[in-house]
């Protein structure tokens, strides 16, 4: 039986995630809800619960307040939130699962999924929990990604990518030594976390760390030619900008 | 001729009398053991002030001595010590000492020169008296350079200035100007001023007798030359006398002098002679030799008209003598020529001959003194001139200069001003169009989101809800709740992705159908390839004309309504195809125009400003399909929106 508790100062929201939880997953028993950091905290340090659907702006201050108050645990986090913002960057950077509001029934069940599945593995993730903090506390200079795939989660340091390349819902990111990691998730989601660490979009499939280029050929079309010798096709589109971006590096 | 000489004396004795007016009598002492001592004084004096009143003194020693060569090296010297310390007082008054002694050596030219300058100073240091002064001493210069209209003006000048502390020089303005009347040949006016003159010296009541002295002999002078010869004998004699109550042995000689010519012209040779023997011994004690050389030969023409042959002989080398004492040639050359003529008309030819070479002899001295003279007062005069025409180019090419730096100056400024106005009306152009495109997307922002719709899916989410289709109630409430933060978001955005512009589209037409109850069904198509997420829009610009083609096309349709957006990329722009099968437009639908119109309205703004903002191209077509064959309906619209991408 997994254990869980919602926190949400909307007692609305509390209600349908309740009634959502209970119509998909009726493996998960809710043992209760709070509505503030202080209730929050008690109820967690209560029931000890094994999930915990948090929103970001509660009652007596942030979700975040009571992750930090509780360090270290082993609940595994849903964030709730309401609008897009810094706290959602933090989040995707150590790659929380989140759920906006209202609720879309299909992303709250592939959210819960997903971390049920973490729980089962029961996979430390402390180093996750230390991105979330640092790159919510920093806002936005974290120099750490999470990439979460089916049995790993993997803490890089974001210097290390060469480049991310799209396949539909999927991204595959590459590394020095041929090494690559995909994710389940789009490259959409990365051009925005990652466009303050000089990384651009050549291409609608490709996100290239520029620190990576060795140079530009600008016959056919034109490539980037990275250091490891991989070749990544550049938009005609693109093509201005990102020579004006190499010049200012 | 001797007269004359002694008129222009007498005149410049005149300026001379500024400076130094207590010694009226100076002439009959003997300076020279003064001037020794002074030059001692001088060569030991070491204070630059000392040196300054020392050479000022020796100047005016000289002066009375008579000799203006060594006056103009003095002042020349003093001229040189104004440069250690510049002190413009004692510049001016060294200029006008330099004026003085060119004025007498003939030099007029030069000493115009001079006094301009002394009167520049003057003017500058607003020192009225002494600019009358000079331009007194200009006034002469210019008369004894014949320029008698240049003489006039500076005299009356000079006589303005002193009318206005009622000076008692106007006596002296008055005179000149007299004088200046002679030689303008204008009688009447001289009578004039020779009546101003006399009412100056009787109006004052301790005038000096010099200045009687002079006007009788000025007086004499016009008299002698209007041939009226009785009233010439009492003006000179009048001279004579003024003269002598202050022992002024210069006028007493003038006076003697001028009346023996009076008694020579009229045939009284008899006085001629006492008078002009009276003004010899005169000339004699004052150690005047020019004069006294000039009295001899006189008298020894006289005694030759008398034919007193002894007497002739003897006056005449009295006369030789005392101007080869003095050394002065042209008294010579006159008396060796007239004891040749003389001994020639005594049929004496061997002396005639020997007195005649002498005469030639001196006669040579003097041309080759006076050539030298004449070279180099034109070299002056040329290399003067030289300068004046160097002054005057580089005046003309200042002015030019400058007129060329004002005009430039001028010019850049006007255009300064033309660039700022430009870019202050730019920006105020360029804040009206922002305002302008705020208030716009606004306005799109408010009919997407108009209050119709937003209630409209709402009471249709109700409506699921009592007809307990919870699921479908939820579903199309997160789709509500999407659109609404895209609008959110984008709508105060000047680029949108075309992804997020698509995803949009999506959800308000998923709206729109769940509301029409699924009366029609849609299509958005467009290739793999489609740069969705690169290609950078202005956002929201579709959605007007889908929302036509629901609400008009597909209203009171009776068959399935179908709607179908194709996208392409056209590389700088991309190309919307919205294509409905609804009712088409029909002209006499109030209702549907009326709204269209108003989104149109907006639209048609949205893409007026978009164009002038990015100068792209940005063009739409809408066609009635029914126009084109009678067996379809509905409308075709084709909207190209260029791409912002590096905008």
């Amino acid at each position: 039986m997994i254990k869980a508790v919602i926190i949400d100062d909307e007692p609305a929201m509390q209600e349908v995630n309740s009634r959502l939880l209970a119509d998909y997953f009726p493996g998960i028993k809710l043992m209760g809800k709070a509505d503030s950091v202080e209730t929050g905290v008690r109820l967690i340090q209560t029931v000890e619960p094994d999930l915990v659907l948090l929103d970001i702006e509660i009652k007596g201050g942030s979700g975040f307040q009571i992750l930090q108050q509780l360090r270290p645990y082993k609940f595994k986090v849903v964030f709730i939130t309401a609008f897009d913002n810094y706290a959602i960057k933090a989040i995707k950077f150590s790659a929380h699962d989140y759920i906006m509001k209202p609720v879309n029934e299909t992303e709250f069940q592939q959210a819960i999924q997903r971390t049920l599945a973490d729980i089962e593995k029961n996979t430390d993730d402390q180093v996750q929990t230390d991105i979330l903090m640092d790159s919510f506390r920093k806002e936005i200079q974290s120099k750490k990604l999470v990439l979460k795939t089916i049995d790993s989660l993997h803490i890089i340091d974001i210097s290390d990518i060469l480049f991310c390349q799209s396949d539909n819902s999927y991204t595959t990111f590459y590394f020095e030594n041929n090494e690559r990691i995909v994710v389940s998730k789009s490259i959409k989601e990365y051009v925005e976390l990652l466009k303050d660490y000089s990384f651009f979009r050549p291409h609608q499939s490709y996100l290239v760390n520029l620190n990576h280029v060795k140079k530009i050929d600008k016959t056919d079309g034109g490539f980037i030619i990275m250091k490891n010798k991989k070749e990544i096709p550049v938009s005609l589109r693109q093509k201005k900008q990102l020579i004006s971006l190499l010049e200012q590096l | 001729m001797i007269s004359n000489l002694k008129v222009k004396y007498i005149f410049i004795l005149l300026l001379i009398n500024l400076l130094s007016t207590q010694n009226i009598a100076f002439a009959q002492v003997d300076t020279q053991p003064q001037i020794d001592s002074l030059s001692t004084l001088f060569h030991n004096a070491t204070e630059l002030e000392e040196k300054k009143k020392l050479l000022k003194s020796l100047s005016n020693l000289y002066e009375r001595k008579g000799n203006w060569e060594k006056y103009e090296e003095i002042v020349k010297q003093m001229l040189l010590l104004q440069e250690e310390k510049e002190d413009s007082f004692y510049l001016a008054e060294t200029y006008n000492k330099l004026g003085i002694s060119n004025s007498i050596l003939g030099k007029n030219q030069e000493a115009v020169n001079y006094f301009q300058k002394a009167l520049e100073i003057n003017i500058a240091q607003k020192e009225h008296l002494i600019e009358a002064n000079s331009y007194e001493n200009m006034g002469a210069a210019y008369k004894d350079m014949g320029d008698y209209s240049n003489a006039v003006d500076c005299l009356l000048k000079s006589l303005e200035i002193r009318k206005e502390s009622n000076h008692p020089r106007i006596f002296n303005n008055y005179m000149k100007l007299a004088v200046l009347q002679q030689l303008l040949d204008d009688i009447p006016n001289q009578d004039y001023y020779l009546g101003l003159a006399k009412q100056e010296l009787q109006k004052r009541d301790s005038v000096s007798p010099s200045n009687f002295a002079i006007f009788y002999n000025e007086l004499g002078n016009i008299y002698k030359t209007r041939e009226m010869f009785d009233s010439c004998i009492v003006f000179y004699k009048n001279v004579i006398r003024y003269s002598e109550q202050i022992g002024w042995n210069l006028g007493i000689a003038e006076g003697l002098g001028n009346l023996a010519d009076v008694y020579f012209e009229t045939g009284v040779l008899d006085s001629s002679i006492i008078y002009h023997k009276q003004s010899l011994k005169l000339s004699e004690k004052i150690l005047d030799c020019m004069g006294a050389s000039e009295e001899y030969l006189y008298i020894a023409e006289l005694y030759q008209e008398l034919n007193k042959n002894d007497s002739v002989l003897f006056y005449a080398s009295e006369a030789l003598r005392k101007a080869e004492e003095c050394n002065l040639l042209r008294e010579q050359s006159l008396a060796l020529k007239f004891i040749a003529d003389y001994q020639s008309s005594q049929n004496k030819f061997e002396q005639a001959f020997i007195f005649l070479q002498r005469h030639y002899t001196v006669n040579d001295a003097i041309s080759s003194a006076d050539i030298k003279n004449n070279i180099s007062e034109l070299e002056t005069k040329y290399q003067t001139k030289v300068k004046e025409q160097q002054i005057d180019l580089l005046t003309t090419e200042n002015r030019l200069k400058n007129q060329r730096l004002r005009a430039g100056i001028f010019l850049i400024a006007v255009l300064i001003i033309v660039i700022l106005l430009i870019l202050y009306i730019l920006n105020i152009r360029r804040n009206q169009a922002e305002l302008k495109q705020n208030d716009l997307q606004q306005q799109v922002l408010r009919s997407q989101m108009n209050p119709h719709f937003i209630f409209n899916v709402l009471g249709s989410i109700q409506n699921f809800m009592l007809q307990n289709e919870n699921r479908e109630a939820s579903k199309f409430l997160s789709q509500f709740a999407s659109l609404t933060r895209g609008t959110l978001n984008n709508s105060v955005a000047e680029t949108i992705s075309l992804a997020d512009e698509i995803s949009m589209l999506k959800n308000y037409v998923e709206l729109e159908k769940m509301r029409s109850g699924n009366k029609f069904d849609f299509n958005i198509i467009y290739s793999n390839d489609l740069e969705v997420d690169l290609i950078r829009i202005p956002p929201m610009l579709i959605q007007p004309f889908v929302e036509n083609s629901i609400k008009h096309g597909f209203k009171n349709l009776e068959r399935e309504g179908f709607l179908s957006l194709h996208i392409s990329d056209k590389t700088d722009w991309v190309e919307f195809i919205i294509e409905d099968n609804g009712n088409g437009i029909h002209k006499n639908d109030e209702i549907a125009k009326e709204h269209q119109s108003m989104a149109m309205n907006i639209f048609e703004k949205r893409r007026k400003l978009i164009q002038q903002k990015h100068h792209k191209k940005f063009t739409f077509e809408l066609l009635n399909l029914n126009d084109t064959n009678p067996k379809l309906s509905g409308v075709k619209i084709t909207i190209d929106i260029p791409v912002l991408n590096n905008d």
